[in-house]
């Protein structure tokens, strides 16, 4: 069947009238508040984010130096935390412990979930291995990734990692991947590509997935937890 | 679905505040238009969790061009142009994916619910009542081609005139029409509505 056919009589509708049983039908029930909430706040996180022409080009600088003395503080919190660990080997006190009687703490730095930082000081950045969200399987969209890491999240919280199923491309530095921390690990079959997914806070303190090539590691997305 | 109410700032007041980079604005803007956005996409992908990615995908769309929107022709207008790429999109991406579609099962299921919809259904009863009308609608919908179904969408749903789906869909007024009443028809005898089959019948000489 092709438009450009002539059309069949509308026996439901006058003329270009709209057809109040099929508008009944086609009606769909309003969205839950927390699903509309979400939906928007993640529409307006992005304009914020994105380059607009009309967009206060004031903001940008400002959260680029939030975000390089967030990494600058990150470093330095790791420097410090290593020069400990090095020069006092045989101290029986926990890392953290040490840590966080000699080192500042670390404001642009939000600390790790709960299920992660049980040992940790507050405002510390801790090397706890990340929770492993294991393969989340094949997933259609960025918007279903998200959905599935929240919910597997949630499923895996408390649960520390798997040390002997290391996904690839597991960074061992995650600033390499633009993260404060990697907070959660897994593998995903991303429109039909294996892929690593790394979960963690960037230095400006938004929770984010980065998706991960796992031939080469290339960083191939960013999508806001 | 959300419109201004008198005394309430236009959306097209809104926009324009958008685009000029106030935030709450957007936000509000966003807020009101959320749940049409979603409807348009539910009705065009006919699968709720797609849905909601091409609706996040269409908000995503607007947040990022809003900035161009210049107030010449209605927001609503502008809108639904959104929400319909972004629902055409999602069904685009998801023909390209591996794994079995969605649409394919509907439709392949589709001829067997609207039978036992049409089988069950009491002489009082419209074809629209209950939960499993919406699945009904879905099946019925997956019948229709695809731009006759958006056609019929942002008609009978979205409640756009002519003028604007030719606008949204850049098309021709004529071939509006045309899509709209061929849409409605597959979607009628879908359904089991008799006066579809009475509109089938003019078809055959």
């Amino acid at each position: 069947m092709t438009d450009r056919t002539p059309a069949p009589p509308d026996p439901g509708a006058a003329g270009d009238a709209r057809d109040p049983e099929l508008a009944a039908a086609l009606g769909v029930p309003p969205l839950d508040e927390t699903t509309r909430r979400r939906l928007v706040r993640r529409a307006t996180a992005e304009a914020e984010g994105a380059p607009p022409a009309a967009r206060d080009t004031r903001a940008q600088p400002v959260s680029r130096l939030a975000a390089a003395t967030g990494v600058a503080a990150v470093l330095l919190v790791g420097a410090v935390v290593g020069a400990v660990v090095v020069s006092r080997p045989d101290d029986s006190t926990p890392t953290a412990a040490r840590a966080s009687s000699t080192a500042p703490t670390t404001a642009a730095a939000p600390a790790p979930e709960s299920a992660d930082t049980e040992s940790a000081a507050p405002g510390v950045v801790t090397s706890a291995p990340p929770r492993h969200l294991g393969d989340l399987g094949p997933i259609a969209g960025t918007g279903a990734l998200r959905r599935a890491v929240d919910a597997r999240l949630d499923a895996v919280a408390g649960d520390r990692a798997a040390a002997e199923a290391v996904p690839p491309c597991t960074p061992a530095d995650p600033q390499v991947v633009g993260l404060v921390l990697v907070s959660a690990v897994g593998t995903v079959e991303l429109d039909g590509q294996p892929r690593t997914v790394l979960v963690g806070p960037t230095p400006v303190g938004r929770e984010q997935i980065v998706v991960v090539e796992q031939q080469g590691c290339a960083v191939l997305d960013r999508i806001d937890l | 679905m959300a419109e201004a109410r008198p005394g309430e700032v236009s959306d097209e007041q809104l926009a324009m505040a958008a685009a000029g980079g106030d935030r709450r604005a957007l936000e509000l803007l966003l807020d009101r238009h959320v749940d049409r956005v979603h409807a348009v996409c539910r009705r065009v992908v006919l699968h709720q969790e797609d849905a909601l990615d091409a609706t996040q995908e269409g908000l995503l769309a607007v947040s990022r061009g809003i900035g161009r929107f210049d107030g010449r022709s209605r927001f609503t207008t502008w809108l639904h142009r959104v929400a319909t790429n972004a629902a055409l999109d999602e069904l685009r991406r998801k023909r390209r994916r591996p794994v079995t579609g969605h649409l394919e099962d509907v439709a392949a299921g589709a001829g067997e619910r609207v039978a036992a919809a049409g089988a069950s259904r009491d002489p009082g009863r419209t074809p629209m009542d209950g939960v499993d009308a919406r699945l009904d609608v879905d099946a019925a919908l997956a019948q229709v081609p695809e731009e006759f179904r958006v056609a019929v969408v942002l008609r009978d749903l979205a409640d756009l005139d002519y003028g604007e789906i030719a606008e949204v869909l850049d098309v021709p007024l004529g071939t509006v029409k045309s899509r709209v009443n061929r849409g409605r028809a597959v979607l009628r005898a879908a359904l089991g509505n008799p006066k579809a089959v009475a509109g089938r019948r003019t078809e055959t000489p």
